[in-house]
């Protein structure tokens, strides 16, 4: 039995848990403001909030989610929020905003946007222009050319930064940025029994966000087993002389981590990868797990040098190099009924960028994308790890061209030596990404720009 | 072939022609209350508290889910489709294939040539073979698995050069050497004028296909009444044009027929037709007695198709100082399995290159090309944004040759106001020259052009596009627009029109006038357009019609009721209605200030003299155009003008574009709701951003190759950059208070602005959309890119 909030409404409900969130909303509970614009996450139309409670804090922490994506079974114990759920009598200042600045043409994705930025003004994040921008990557808007859209983000900023004294709840509700009944929700979401993630047998479910787009009719029928972020859980901490990240962390766990403070730009490396709202759901095991040859996160933790945990009952059953997870195509060292519990990542000082180029800066899947991590020790690069993906069958471990710097003292030849090698070490192809050719450029170009960044001027010798 | 005119210069250009007045049309208004202030569109708090209905939202009480079965070949005999099994599973309530509809349906009259569903051949990947209603999705998909369908493969054609090859097998029995249509048009003495032209530019250009990946998919919905009359809900932006196909092909009395649209999600040209899965949605509905509901797929929406026409263009360009431009352009349109619009494109493709500039001498030949494809359509700028693209990348050229520039160069050529292009498209109001001012003052051109560090550009383009079309696609003698107003006793003004509102704010706009001219607070008007059982007969949201059209209408009908109400308060006031005006909610006399009623008193008091009040209005179109073969298309009673200014860095290590800003200046008469100009403005630079940038509508052997939005890229938010709208007003005599369009030519100028912004960065010209970043880091790495204005050894 899944229990959980929907609007005002507790729900309780037998449906299949890989049901697709935004399917019941709309067929179950006739609540047809959310939209079904591409059913695959890439536009935004069907964007709803998800709120987790904290059981420490009693706090509820929203997030806007892709609800065509995200399974059912995942919502129990939380609140979902739909745009009907927002004020009922009298449109919120997002909703003001967006009619005032003419910021709705066709208005079919208009739910969507008015729901992500209910999550930023929810949220904690900074309260910039900049950042109401990118509250709303995820959303697809084919009318307006998102220029009044960028109005409004400038309004829902100034009006936020005025309105609240307190960002908090009361705060918002007084202010009416979300009904009163939102008080009550925190109170009513502890009162919902906890179940235990992870329990039962069949095909491990988490964010959704590659099984609901690559098997959404069988994945219903299947029994499955949910692995997804347990509210209030420390996903990534530190242990000893290393990080522990959870499989079930989610991207923008990973975004926010303060585990990460040491990496410049970090949270600017990581909105690379997708958007907002599946970034709030996708997780690391499940990138890990679709074993893509281009997968963002596959490559940015084989370059942190991380090592896998794998097991079918224990995290720890087996632990490896990530660099020997990725056997083959789609080919990974994993066994039956074995999950990825997460992943350890060495700490140290050490300096760290991940990079990605695709067709389309953000809401894409990489052309190539890298990451480099290097270790200095008296002008001498004491370790590398690099990796690139989009040249290779699988996410490549640069292991010649890592070790082949190792020892060395950083100069322009050795670099370009490193390059030669790396060159040797892919094999990209042709594809729908882009040509072996321009993934051959765009790989030396991406190094070229990594030895740039990573080693700093005086540390190279001329 | 056309003899030109002795002296073209004389005729065509110089010669203030008196234009004789349309009665139909209403642009003598200067001073205005409500034009020209922005009040929230009516649906605008629907649509941002999710209550706005859309197709799919609706629901209907034993509803049957409709589904299609699609084929999977690209060209073949269908030798079998059986139904029988799929009719056998529980909860199937019929099933039909193309052997139970006799007509063939198309938009243009001429060329119907696509079955409602495939019969004896299937001409595309995903063309719909057989339609099935079911209790549930499931039930429905399972009964598709059970159609026994039988394919004879043919040799199937996959790009226009294939489909031409003497002696292939034809896509269409009635088109030999599958071509679809061709144009062949020649103005001037073209060989002669490139004899003595000064400078010559030439290039061979591609225009990849795109569609329009409206956000909304299609959708249908159909029920049939206890009362036998049918009711059809439909995501389209032609209504009209759907009723009559109903009729037609159902072999139903048109009056028994309602078609209602409900919201739409977007259209931009690509729900501009009647289609298939409508009028199985009607037979089904027709066929169980219950409602049938169609809601397709993105991947279904993408097979539909109907998207811009992929285009090979040759062009050449020569220069005449003291004439204009020589042109002599060739196209090939890659137009998919099926007619759609394609005669239409063919034509628009070749009319609007003539105009814009000076153009006294051109040749024109185009061929549309069968292939077995989805059908090409119209987008948004409907055949003309590809040809515009290659003359903007050509005339940047030309510039750089003669070393003048590119703003001044474009003013000197500028074909103005009153003219009449060689092709016979007769020019009443034009603010092109204002908007290469404006745009050029905004942006900074003369500070930036050839001025800023090797990676960063700055490129201009110029275009214009009609305002509807003279001759409507169904030749008729009705009006193109019709309008009834309501008067009621309440103060409440209604007024009915099957102008479609997309999303583009149509509704908003005849609000805006119906009060203007009434003089009253636009909040007690109130526009009526979704249903054809009330509101008359509009053609339609395409060829950006509404505006001018429905517009100059709603005004006549205005005009016809605010005199019904002056000549009884006049009356009244023993007084006549010259000496009467209507502001602010109230009737004034012009001579006694001390005399004044509210409009709702005058309105009850009419009634009681009158009866019930209302009005009616209607707009049709001039007739103009030359007498060639082909010359009622493209002519249009309004043009609008449009001049883009795109600033851009190219990512050297990468390749990437990185767009900064946009400046357009776009001339659209008048703007009657400015905000909804700046949004149309904005969404079509937009639109055009991206098929320069990343839109890409890619078949494989005839398969679409990746049928969803993550792989048809739109720019996000993040991607765009600043837009930057100028609105320039030159208000035009056809227009309602001189108003144009805004709607789709603001997209052309994007394509060959950013082209040329990158050739401004580094040196490369690129004759091929989109502008992906592989090509442009290849030439960057071979070396040859440099900062063009600078010697090369310095950039």
């Amino acid at each position: 039995m899944i229990q959980f909030y929907l609007n005002d409404q507790r729900v309780e409900t037998d449906a299949a848990p890989a049901t697709p969130l935004l399917d019941f909303i709309r067929t179950h509970r006739d609540l047809v403001g959310t939209k079904a614009g591409c059913r695959e996450g890439d536009c935004g139309a069907c964007c709803v909030l998800l709120g987790y409670l904290d059981p420490q804090s009693k706090h509820v922490s929203y997030q806007s989610i892709t609800s065509c994506l995200f399974p059912l079974g995942n919502v129990h114990g939380t609140h979902v929020v739909t745009v009907e759920g927002l004020q009922e009598i009298a449109p919120n200042p997002v909703q003001t905003a967006m009619v005032t600045r003419g910021a709705t043409q066709c208005g079919f994705c208009t739910p969507g946007f008015v729901m992500s930025w209910m999550a930023f003004a929810l949220g904690d994040g900074a309260l910039t222009g900049q950042a109401a921008e990118q509250a709303i990557d995820g959303n697809i808007c084919r009318c307006t050319g998102y220029q009044s859209l960028k109005q409004v983000a400038q309004d829902l900023t100034a009006e936020l930064n005025r309105s609240l004294g307190q960002r908090d709840l009361s705060g918002l509700v007084s202010a009416c940025w979300v009904p009163a009944y939102f008080r009550d929700i925190p109170g009513q979401l502890a009162a919902i029994p906890a179940v235990s993630a992870g329990s039962g047998s069949g095909r491990f479910l988490a964010g959704g966000t590659d099984l609901l787009v690559q098997i959404p009719e069988q994945i219903q029928e299947e029994s499955v087993v949910l692995v997804h972020r347990q509210p209030g859980k420390r996903s990534i901490r530190e242990q000893g002389d290393s990080l522990w990240v959870d499989g079930s962390a989610t991207v923008t766990d990973l975004l926010n981590s303060p585990c990460f403070d040491w990496i410049p730009n970090w949270t600017d490396q990581l909105r690379l990868i997708s958007s907002t709202p599946i970034r709030n759901i996708a997780t690391v095991a499940g990138n890990l797990a679709n074993a893509s040859p281009i997968g963002d996160l596959s490559i940015l933790f084989l370059a942190m040098d991380a090592e896998i945990s794998v097991g079918i009952h224990e995290p720890d059953e087996r632990r490896f190099p990530l660099a020997d997870f990725f056997l083959d195509y789609k080919k990974l060292l994993l066994n039956p009924g074995e999950r990825i519990w997460g992943l350890t990542i060495p700490k140290g000082d050490s300096r760290f960028q991940f990079l990605k180029v695709s067709k389309r800066t953000y809401l894409d899947i990489a052309s190539v994308n890298s990451a480099m991590r290097i270790w200095l020790k008296d002008n001498h690069i004491q370790r590398v790890a690099l990796a690139a993906g989009g040249v290779a069958p699988v996410p490549l471990y640069l292991r010649e061209t890592s070790r082949f710097l190792e020892g060395k003292k950083p100069d322009a030849q050795i670099f370009e030596q490193a390059l030669a090698i790396a060159n040797r070490e892919i094999a990209p192809i042709s594809d729908v990404r882009g040509s072996a050719e321009y993934k051959r450029l765009l790989l030396t170009q991406q190094l070229k720009v990594h030895f740039e960044t990573l080693f700093r001027d005086e540390e190279v010798a001329v | 072939m056309v003899k030109p005119p002795d002296d073209p210069r004389t005729l065509h250009y110089l010669n203030e022609r008196i234009i004789p007045r349309n009665q139909d049309c209403h642009s003598d208004k200067t001073a205005f209350s409500v034009v020209g202030k922005t009040y929230p569109k009516p649906d605008a708090y629907e649509k941002v508290t999710g209550k706005a209905r859309y197709t799919a939202d609706l629901k209907r009480p034993r509803c049957l889910v409709g589904k299609l079965l699609r084929s999977t070949h690209a060209h073949a005999r269908l030798v079998r489709v059986d139904v029988s099994k799929a009719l056998q599973i529980p909860g199937v309530f019929a099933c039909v294939s193309g052997s139970d509809f006799g007509e063939l349906i198309g938009i243009i009259p001429w060329t119907k040539d696509e079955p409602v569903l495939a019969k004896d051949v299937v001409r595309y990947i995903g063309e719909p073979i057989a339609a099935v209603a079911a209790t549930s999705e499931s039930v429905a998909q399972q009964a598709l698995a059970c159609i026994d369908v039988h394919y004879e493969p043919f040799t199937a054609h996959f790009s226009p050069e294939q489909a031409m090859v003497p002696d292939a097998v034809l896509i269409h029995s009635q088109a030999p050497g599958n071509a679809s249509k061709s144009v062949d048009w020649e103005f001037g003495e073209v060989d002669s004028a490139f004899a003595r032209s000064q400078v010559e530019v030439s290039g061979n250009f591609h225009f990849e296909a795109t569609t329009h990946a409206a956000l909304e998919t299609h959708a249908v919905l159909a029920e049939m009444g206890a009362d036998g009359r049918l009711c059809v809900w439909s995501s389209t932006q032609t209504p009209y044009y759907l009723h009559r196909e109903l009729a037609t092909v159902l072999g139903m009395p048109a009056h028994q027929i309602r078609v209602i649209r409900p919201h739409i999600g977007g259209g931009f040209g690509g729900k501009s037709e009647p289609f298939g899965h409508e009028i199985c949605a009607a037979y089904l509905a027709k066929q169980t007695g219950r409602p049938v509901k169609f809601v397709f797929s993105r991947e279904e929406t993408f097979l539909t198709h109907r998207g811009r026409h992929a285009m090979d263009m040759d062009l050449r360009i020569g220069y005449l100082p003291d004439e204009g431009l020589v042109m002599d352009y060739q196209a090939l349109l890659d137009g998919g399995a099926y007619s759609s619009y394609g005669m239409i494109t063919t034509y628009y493709a070749g009319t609007l290159n003539a105009g814009l500039y000076r153009v006294p001498h051109y040749r024109w030949k185009s061929q549309r090309v069968f292939t077995n494809k989805p059908p090409a359509g119209p987008k948004r700028g409907h055949g003309t944004v590809q040809p515009r693209f290659a003359i903007e990348c050509l005339v940047d050229q030309l510039c750089e040759k003669l070393g003048r520039d590119p703003i001044a160069f474009r003013r000197e050529l500028a074909l103005g106001p009153n003219t009449e292009t060689v092709n016979g498209l007769r020019i009443g109001s034009s603010g092109f020259v204002t908007c290469l001012e404006k745009s050029a003052d905004q942006s900074g051109w003369y500070q930036k052009f050839r001025k800023m560090p090797f990676g960063h550009g700055i490129g201009i383009a110029g275009s214009w596009y009609l305002s509807g079309t003279n001759y409507p696609i169904n030749p008729e003698s009705n009006p193109q627009s019709n309008v009834q107003i309501k008067a009621d006793r309440s103060g409440l003004i209604t007024l009915f029109c099957g102008a479609a509102d997309i999303g583009q704010g149509s509704d908003a706009m005849l609000r805006h006038l119906l009060a203007e001219e009434l003089g009253v607070d636009p909040n007690r008007c109130k526009v009526e357009s979704q249903d054809s059982d009330i509101c008359p007969v509009d053609l339609g949201s395409y060829s950006s019609r509404v505006t001018l059209m429905a517009g100059n209408a709603a005004i006549s009908a205005a005009r016809h009721l605010k005199n019904q109400i002056l000549q009884v308060i006049a009356q009244d006031w023993h007084s006549s209605t010259k000496q009467l005006m209507i502001a602010d909610d109230r009737v004034f006399h012009l001579d006694r200030p001390e005399q004044s009623m509210s409009f709702v008193t005058a309105l009850n008091r009419a009634e009681s003299v009158l009866g019930a009040l209302g009005s009616t209005g209607s707009y049709n179109s001039p007739n103009r155009g030359g007498l060639y073969r082909g010359a009622l298309v493209g002519p249009s009673p309004a043009y609008s003008f449009t001049v883009h200014i795109a600033e851009l860095e190219v990512d050297l290590n990468s390749g990437q574009i990185k767009m900064k800003r946009i400046v357009a200046a776009h001339d659209c008469g008048r703007a009657i709701h400015p905000q909804l100009v700046e949004g149309q403005i904005e969404g079509s630079v937009y639109m055009g951003m991206g098929e320069a940038l990343l839109e890409r509508y890619e078949t494989a052997k005839g398969l679409i190759s990746q049928p969803n939005l993550l792989e048809y890229k739109m720019p996000t938010i993040l991607d765009v950059g600043t837009i930057e709208s100028i609105i320039v007003e030159s208000p035009d005599p056809d227009g309602p208070y001189g108003a144009k369009e805004a709607g789709e030519g603001p997209l052309h100028a994007a394509i060959p602005a950013i082209a040329n912004a990158i050739y401004d960065a580094i040196g490369l010209r690129l004759y091929q959309t989109p502008f992906e970043p592989g090509q442009i880091l290849k030439a960057l790495e071979s070396g040859h890119c440099y900062k063009p204005g600078l010697p090369r050894e310095l950039s």
